[in-house]
């Protein structure tokens, strides 16, 4: 009896209509298409097309923080290293193989995955570990691309031109179209059996194991995605500006933002990263860019309020607004 | 009085030779080796520390072996990954619980249905390990005992052949302990092998009639349970000074 009495207070959730507003606003194809149709939109209002292109670029890096830190648990400060390696297999594919940049990009995604997997075994660590190491290894990849005796393959320091291939429209279009994936393929996964698998692997990997999971496999799958994403970024970040030096695209800033934001935004949400990466990226270009003094300020700012107040992010606070609301202080 | 072992025809479900576990130089089993039929239910017994633990997670494949063989089914599966050992039809509980914390109840038993060769009907599942009331609840709702039902039912879902219990009584109420006991005793009627690890005699002799008896990572004895309680071995490891079982 006792059993029953519980169960209807602490599962209520189940028979609101409010709930089934959210639920279709949380559809994987609506969450997609709405970022997507504002960029479409917005570029007619705005004239700042690259800003588009990078804001666009960074929602798709912040759900693939959200695909692998968010469903797996690791976190990589490394994220950087693979948009710079697809900034430069792309670069190399137009340079060398004369591709368009379309192709160059998606060629460009590969290299980002390859990159994933070559540091696969760096899941045999685990938190802070497994984070740094990451960071270590995206150094390298910097330290290799950009090492002058490679001048003759990578350029070394010098960089690489890409401004035959350039193409503002295509670039703008392929940037928004990786949002939109980025964000689909979140949701999708957090939606399906492989997102509910990954849930299990973070919780504990040893029940996941006896589940009958492969544990090592799906967490690298997730990996791949969240790697590939930073690959496809990247590239069309460097075919976008067109010329960039090693340092402009292996830049752990790239790595921090994007964690940042997908915190900001809240992690394991398909909204939170996507509206985070929208809101910090805008106040960073408003702010940041002329006053970076005060950037750093408001940024802290954000951080401190947001592990006081709002650890899972916006959308957390949003859900526990949204629940207070509903079932009034007490309900938890 | 008539034995009621059950009876080993052909090759055993379980075949565990030689095996040793070592952490560091410390060999947590020390050669340990015994055998398992199928549908036959037996307790494994022994002092805090003396290995129980690490055989169940060897034997899953959690713990790598480092010497001996274990075969299950006539198929050698020393050294394969846990998800593959938990396929071909072995399974366990955790001595602590170890459900799932952001799925919700039937969720937990979900996610081991779907990777199951032959997966066991979920709310049967859920029904028979007494959570079907709480199957939408988030698991830190759930009561201690509740979560290890949640453990078992998550193996049940892999419709297990062979099923280790690591101390799923410790901390039950004798009401709930009484519900377990029943509980088991009915996956053993319906031909599942139990391994189960406890303390509780009480409780023990419910559901197996057949102990192996652990002590420093070796098997000292291996009978009935009454005759283990007369043994002077069992005797000395259980009432004598534990701590020498340790080297
Ligand atoms: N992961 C591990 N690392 C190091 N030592 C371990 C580990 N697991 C168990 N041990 C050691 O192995 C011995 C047996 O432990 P365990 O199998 O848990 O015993 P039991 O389950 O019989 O109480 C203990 O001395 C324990 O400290
Ligand atoms: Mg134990």
């Amino acid at each position: 009896m006792l059993l029953k009495f519980r169960d209807q207070r602490q599962n209520p959730s189940e028979d609101l209509k409010g709930q089934s507003r959210w639920r279709r606003a949380a559809s994987p194809w609506v969450a997609a298409a709405i970022p997507v149709l504002i960029f479409l939109v917005a570029v007619h209002v705005y004239s700042n097309e690259l800003l588009l292109v990078d804001m666009a670029i960074y929602i798709a890096l912040a759900q693939g923080i959200n695909i692998i830190y968010g469903f797996t648990g690791y976190l990589p400060f490394g994220y950087f290293g693979f948009f710079g390696v697809g900034a430069y297999v792309a670069g190399y594919g137009i340079i060398h193989w004369g591709l368009s940049g379309p192709v160059a990009v998606l060629v460009g995604g590969v290299g980002g995955a390859l990159a994933g997997a070559i540091l696969l075994p760096l899941f045999r660590l685990r938190g802070a570990y497994f984070a740094l190491t990451t960071l270590a290894a995206g150094e390298a990849f910097y330290a290799i691309v950009s090492n002058p005796s490679l001048t003759s393959i990578t350029n070394g320091p010098y960089g690489l031109n890409l401004a035959t291939a350039y193409s503002s429209g295509w670039s703008f279009g392929m940037a928004v179209g990786l949002a939109g994936v980025a964000i689909l393929v979140a949701a999708l996964i957090k939606r399906s059996r492989y997102g509910m698998t990954l849930k299990a692997i973070k919780d504990d990997p040893y029940s996941a194991a006896m589940a009958g999971i492969n544990v090592a496999r799906d967490r690298f799958y997730a990996w791949l995605i969240a790697a590939a994403i930073a690959g496809v970024g990247g590239a069309i970040y460097g075919w976008a500006i067109s010329v960039f030096y090693p340092q402009d695209v292996f830049d752990v800033t790239v790595s921090v933002f994007a964690i940042v934001f997908a915190l900001f935004g809240g992690i394991g949400s398909i909204w939170g990263p996507t509206i985070g990466a929208a809101l910090l990226y805008a106040i960073y270009n408003v702010v940041g860019v002329s006053n970076p003094q005060y950037f750093q300020l408001i940024y802290g700012l954000i951080i401190v309020l947001l592990v006081l107040f709002a650890p899972r992010g916006l959308a957390g606070l949003m859900a526990s607004i949204r629940e207070r609301r509903l079932f009034g202080g007490g309900a938890r | 009085m008539i034995d009621q072992g059950v009876e080993r025809v052909g090759e055993p479900l379980l075949a565990v030779q030689g095996l040793v576990t070592r952490f560091g130089k410390f060999r947590a089993l020390d050669g340990v080796s015994l055998t398992i039929g199928e549908g036959e239910s037996v307790g494994l017994v022994g002092p805090n520390g003396s290995g129980k633990t690490t055989l169940v997670n060897t034997v899953c494949g959690l713990y790598p072996a480092s010497e001996g063989s274990i075969s299950f089914a006539g198929v050698e599966i020393t050294g394969k990954r846990p998800d593959r050992v938990a396929a071909a039809g072995i399974n366990r509980t955790f001595q602590i619980p170890k459900p799932f914390f952001s799925l919700s109840v039937r969720e937990n038993v979900e996610v081991a249905a779907h990777h199951a060769r032959q997966p066991h009907r979920v709310e049967e599942v859920l029904e028979r390990t007494a959570l079907l009331a709480v199957a939408n609840h988030t698991v830190d709702t759930l009561t201690a005992a509740q979560q290890k039902r949640l453990d078992l039912a998550r193996a049940l879902a892999m419709s297990p052949r062979l099923l280790f219990i690591d101390e799923l009584a410790a901390g039950l109420s004798p009401n709930e302990l009484q519900e377990v006991a029943v509980m088991l005793r009915s996956l053993v009627d319906e031909g599942m092998a139990l391994v189960v690890v406890e303390h509780l005699m009480g409780f023990l002799e419910q559901v197996v009639h057949e102990v192996f008896v652990l002590t420093a990572g070796r098997i000292v004895f291996q009978g009935e349970l009454r005759d283990a309680l007369a043994d002077d071995t069992v005797q000395e490891v259980f009432l004598g000074r534990t701590d020498s079982a340790h080297s």
